[in-house]
């Protein structure tokens, strides 16, 4: 595999709340090589799309570093940071929203070329084809507005926007969510068609572990702003290590009937971010949870194949 | 087949004006919105060609013919000093149209300016500005425009500004709400993640999704210039006679109602009649322009 495209090391975001300080993001630590997906799981309210933005730095990440082929991009000016955006973009979750109201498919698309680019309008409705094409949108829709198109439609505006520089590095931000299931398939597969002729590195952020599965090279798992386990796809699956990991795959829906359920279904909700309990975090909701647990914080360490934060693996 | 397509295509998409030609297409959908827009366009072509249209002059008094009822000669008859009133009605039109456009325009982009800045970056910009627009909100408009007048003086350039200005805070508040409401909608952060800079952020993408209040408030703004225009003239801060003005011939008018109401009832006309028009026309606009509501 090629080098690491993006590392990133200790990055926090923490947002000032009227209860004190959210520690939406606390430290987290991710390597991608180029061409490769990383997913990223976690429940709903981990931090996780707040990682992927606090990357592109959508929001202004508290601390730590984000480096991208070697330079840390937390340090760039404003005009270096907008030169790197032609390299690095995002797919939005929600399509409906994500896309102007007052501009039509055309405007939409070739956006990002008015702003990063001194294309003439003759080249950008050139490239504004081809990226219709290339993400499966009918020439004749050019003219349309967003709300007079399906949800699968006006994700494909969402990626052909974001694929029209021609970036290298993309955060998916739960593409697929939003959308029904059979369009979540096309999607999906759209996008692991694009990865595979252009090379594209994914960012994966998702709460679907079925879809993550399907996707990435590398999974990590998200649990209340930390990372508790990251690895192979396929060593994830096959041999989950941390409590939290075993839980989550144990919800997977099952598509035969009659099997039961193995390993234990989480009870609770996740506790606040703002006032996040001390030690593992996870250690309120864990079955296996030891004093230890509640007392010193787990740090992320190689085990065998992984990289698990937790004290009781060995 | 995609190349065909985009050669025969490409040329009227390309222009410049294709999009306000789309929209000047659905506005004239809007028929009463098209009959406003005509009614404005023909005011102002009176209000620049008022020296050849108007059949006598503004400021002429004819003590012979005073207080005439509408006849032949004098189509809406005359005032208290013989003067045709609608000869001072087409004359009027100038300072009334530009005085109501240019004082809603100016109010429009300072209050805009300011209201944007204040919703947008938040925080302390946002205190700041919006303490300085309670400040003049504490003080009535009229009376504010009353004290920028007599500090400065009653040229009509004057006026504008007075009425303007008072009228500042009221579209700073809105337009801040307006942006407060949209600057963190997900396009706006799809904008900035492609690289677009504040300003473009602010006028291309967060503007033009609150354009339908503004547009109303615009419209009815208009009118309030007009009358608060007239209302200045009237206690004698105003433009002074005999330089005709919707208002002041309104408030002029206004004593000799018992008697000769004609004099009253066509300044009021026109001033309703304008008002109206532009209502209509923000309202087919703001139709227009809004592509949910397309065809």
């Amino acid at each position: 595999m090629s080098q690491e495209l993006l590392e990133v090391r200790n990055l926090k975001k923490h947002f000032k709340t009227r209860d004190g300080i959210l520690y939406a993001v606390d430290g987290i630590d991710l390597s991608i090589k180029g061409g490769e997906t990383l997913g990223l799981v976690g429940e709903s309210g981990c931090g996780k799309s707040t990682a992927g933005r606090a990357i592109l730095r959508l929001h202004e990440p508290t601390s730590g570093e984000v480096i991208y082929k070697g330079n840390n991009i937390l340090k760039y000016s404003k005009g270096e940071m907008k030169k790197l955006r032609k390299e690095m973009q995002i797919v939005f979750q929600d399509p409906y929203t994500s896309l102007n109201p007052r501009m039509n498919v055309q405007q939409l698309i070739e956006y990002p070329l008015k702003i990063a680019t001194d294309y003439s309008a003759v080249d950008r409705l050139d490239r504004v084809l081809e990226m219709m094409e290339v993400t499966g949108l009918e020439q004749r829709l050019i003219d349309a507005y967003p709300h007079e198109l399906d949800g699968g439609r006006r994700q494909r505006i969402g990626i052909a926007r974001a694929l029209i520089l021609n970036p290298s590095f993309i955060v998916m931000d739960e593409p697929v969510s939003a959308l029904d299931v059979s369009i979540q398939a096309q999607i999906l597969n759209l996008l692991m068609e694009l990865r595979e002729k252009n090379g594209y590195t994914y960012l994966f952020i998702s709460h679907n572990l079925s879809v993550v599965k399907h996707i990435s090279d590398r999974i990590a798992v998200m649990y209340l702003g930390k990372l508790v386990e990251a690895a192979d796809y396929k060593t994830l699956f096959a041999n989950p290590l941390h409590p939290y990991t075993k839980a989550l795959l144990a919800s997977i829906p099952r598509a035969k009937p009659g099997t039961s359920v193995q390993g234990n279904i989480l009870t609770g909700d996740v506790p606040s971010p703002v006032n996040p309990p001390a030690g593992c975090r996870f250690s309120g909701r864990c079955a296996y949870a030891k004093p230890v647990c509640t007392e010193e914080e787990p740090k992320l360490r190689q085990v065998g194949e992984s990289q698990v934060a937790c004290h009781l693996v060995s | 087949m995609a190349q065909a397509w985009k050669r025969k295509g490409a040329k009227g998409r390309l222009k410049n004006g294709y999009l306000a030609g789309e929209t000047f297409r659905r506005l004239k959908k809007n028929k009463i919105a098209t009959a406003s827009l005509f009614v404005l366009l023909f005011l102002v072509f009176l209000s620049i060609f008022a020296d050849w249209i108007a059949p006598y002059s503004y400021f002429e008094q004819n003590l012979r013919d005073l207080l005439q009822g509408p006849s032949k000669a004098h189509w809406l008859g005359t005032d208290q000093y013989g003067r045709d009133i609608l000869s001072r009605l087409i004359y009027g039109t100038r300072i009334s149209l530009s005085v109501g456009v240019v004082a809603v325009g100016l109010a429009l982009l300072l209050g805009g300016i300011l209201g944007a800045a204040a919703g947008y970056y938040g925080k302390r910009v946002d205190n700041m500005i919006m303490r300085c627009m309670d400040i003049m909100l504490s003080i009535p408009s009229v009376l504010l425009a009353l004290a920028i007048v007599a500090t400065f003086g009653t040229s009509l350039l004057n006026l504008m500004i007075a009425t303007g200005v008072s009228t500042i805070p009221g579209y700073a508040r809105l337009i801040r709400a307006e942006i407060l409401s949209n600057k963190d909608q997900e396009y706006v952060e799809a904008a900035r993640a492609v690289g677009a800079g504040d300003f473009e952020i602010i006028t291309k993408h967060i503007l033009p999704n609150c354009m339908a209040p503004i547009l109303v408030q615009a419209t009815f703004g208009v009118a309030t210039a007009i009358l608060t225009v007239a209302g200045l003239s009237f206690v004698g801060l105003g433009l002074q006679p005999p330089i005709p003005e919707w208002g002041s011939m309104l408030s002029e008018a206004r004593s000799y109602i018992r008697d000769y109401a004609y004099m009253l009832i066509s300044p009021a006309a026109a001033i309703a009649l304008t008002v109206f028009c532009l209502n209509a026309l923000g309202d087919g606009l703001r139709d227009a322009l809004d592509p949910k509501l397309k065809d």
